[in-house]
């Protein structure tokens, strides 16, 4: 991996950014995922407003575009929803994980057709390598698109550019303009600036929300503002990793594709019980493991698990 | 939720399981004493799912396909990366409906032809919501 330090005699604070390296990576992500693979299995469907619902039909766990135009929230109980629900007759799913699962890997199979190096980032959205791929990538991410919709049903939105970290910004525009069309290209200088200009700092990889308030105190507000920070700076206030986000954010490569998946991550089963703080004082221990669903889908991630861990919240 | 669609379940692509195939054809007959034929062996999967990502099983309800030798509860092998090409058996969405018919292309005109007299056929007009959900390659019929 290149020493970040190395860069910043040559891009320091200011002066235009040169990428070191012509890597290409894509960011290929599916659009509302659990909500569109209900859909190819019914698609009768398809112009409802959707809503999956969690193991215990409690709470929300994915929308479709309709649910969330009329302001269904990711994770609210069903019951905060319910006149939403009924009057704009909404339909509610429960939540089908083996039939995900089994959907992703078929996406997963359709992209490896357009790259020899593929990361699977999470259960809907892998990282690509472009590099070397010779021609047009527009058309090449276009190609991508149709096979994943002929082969699966499912919609993905593709994110090109020179780091990972603007490839996700590139797949974050793709997936909300409308002019796009599923597609954004983010390598040439121009449209980076302008990508970074319109994305918020906190939506940038990696910059989570302790980060993002340390950030806009210091008056740092979009992508671009970061981009531009003093290197002594970023890494002093947020380390090693941040100052990687950074160089990323200039068209420096510092995060290759991994070729394991990531272990250690959490897998959260939202527990509609313990919503209501009235509840709380009533628990003196967690409350028991009831449903196996939780369990099985620990386990089907293919890790260990290696502890359970509640969350409930206590007001007033 | 009660799905008034056809039922599609997913193949099970990880499981193994070749069997010995015999080299010549067996009549209906007597069985052929001939032990030294076997070829080597045939997995269903391998022989039958040409493309595991776009495959899907598809369980037939109804009768509108039985001269096609499509019967009610068996198993078509629906690959979703086949050409709708004409006249191929295919599980087609119309209005949101789900069903297997026979598509057709007649002077520009789109079809889906039943296999019995007693349904009949459908155009597929300009307008209407209508997409090839996919390609019907084989039918898994219990005896």
């Amino acid at each position: 991996m290149r020493d970040p330090f190395a860069v910043n005699e040559r891009c320091g604070q200011g002066e235009p950014r040169a990428p070191a390296e012509n890597r290409v990576f894509a960011l290929a992500d599916c659009n509302n995922f659990y909500a569109s693979c209900e859909r190819v299995f019914d698609p009768s469907l398809a112009n409802r407003p959707l809503v999956v619902l969690s193991n215990n039909d409690g709470c929300v766990v994915a929308r479709s575009e309709e649910a969330k135009a009329l302001g269904i929230g990711m994770g609210v109980t069903v019951m905060s929803v319910k006149d939403i629900i009924r009057k704009n007759g909404v339909a509610m799913l429960s939540s089908n994980y083996t039939l995900y699962g089994d959907m992703s890997r078929r996406v997963m199979e359709a992209l490896s057709q357009f790259s020899p190096d593929v990361e699977i980032y999470s259960i809907d959205e892998a990282f690509l390598s472009f590099d070397g791929i010779a021609g047009d990538l527009r058309a090449h991410a276009r190609s991508l698109r149709e096979s994943v919709l002929r082969w699966t049903g499912l919609q993905v939105s593709v994110g090109i550019g020179p780091t990972k970290t603007l490839a996700k910004i590139a797949n974050r525009i793709a997936k909300r303009s409308k002019a796009a069309w599923g597609i954004c290209d983010l390598r040439s200088p121009a449209d980076i600036d302008a990508a970074l200009e319109a994305t918020a700092v906190g939506d940038v990889w990696g910059i989570g929300p302790a980060h993002e308030k340390l950030l806009r105190e210091s008056g740092i507000e979009t992508a671009g503002a970061l981009r531009d920070a003093h290197d002594g700076w970023v890494r002093k206030k947020m380390g090693i990793v941040g100052l990687r986000t950074v160089h990323e954010l200039r068209g420096i490569s510092c995060i290759p594709l991994e070729e394991a998946p990531a272990t250690g991550r959490a897998l959260r089963c939202p527990d509609p019980s313990a919503a209501p703080s009235r509840r709380f004082r009533k628990w003196r221990k967690p409350p028991p493991i009831t449903r196996r669903g939780r369990r099985s889908n620990c386990a089907g991630a293919g890790s260990p698990c290696g502890c359970f861990r509640f969350f409930s919240s206590r007001t007033g | 939720m009660v799905r008034k669609t056809l039922q599609i379940v997913r193949p099970d692509l990880f499981s193994h399981c070749p069997r010995p195939l015999f080299l010549g054809r067996v009549p209906a007959g007597f069985p052929s004493p001939a032990e030294d034929d076997i070829e080597g062996t045939l997995d269903l999967n391998r022989r039958y799912i040409r493309h595991p990502a776009a495959t899907f099983f598809v369980r037939v309800s109804g009768e509108s396909m039985v001269g096609a030798g499509i019967f009610p509860d068996d198993i078509l092998i629906v690959d979703r990366s086949l050409k709708a090409a004409d006249r191929r058996v295919v599980v087609a969405v119309m209005n949101g409906e789900m069903t297997v018919k026979r598509l057709r292309r007649k002077d520009g005109r789109l079809f889906l032809v039943s296999e019995n007299d007693a349904f009949p056929t459908m155009e597929v007009e300009e307008g209407t919501d209508f997409q090839v959900w996919g390609v019907a390659t084989c039918v898994i019929h219990s005896l």
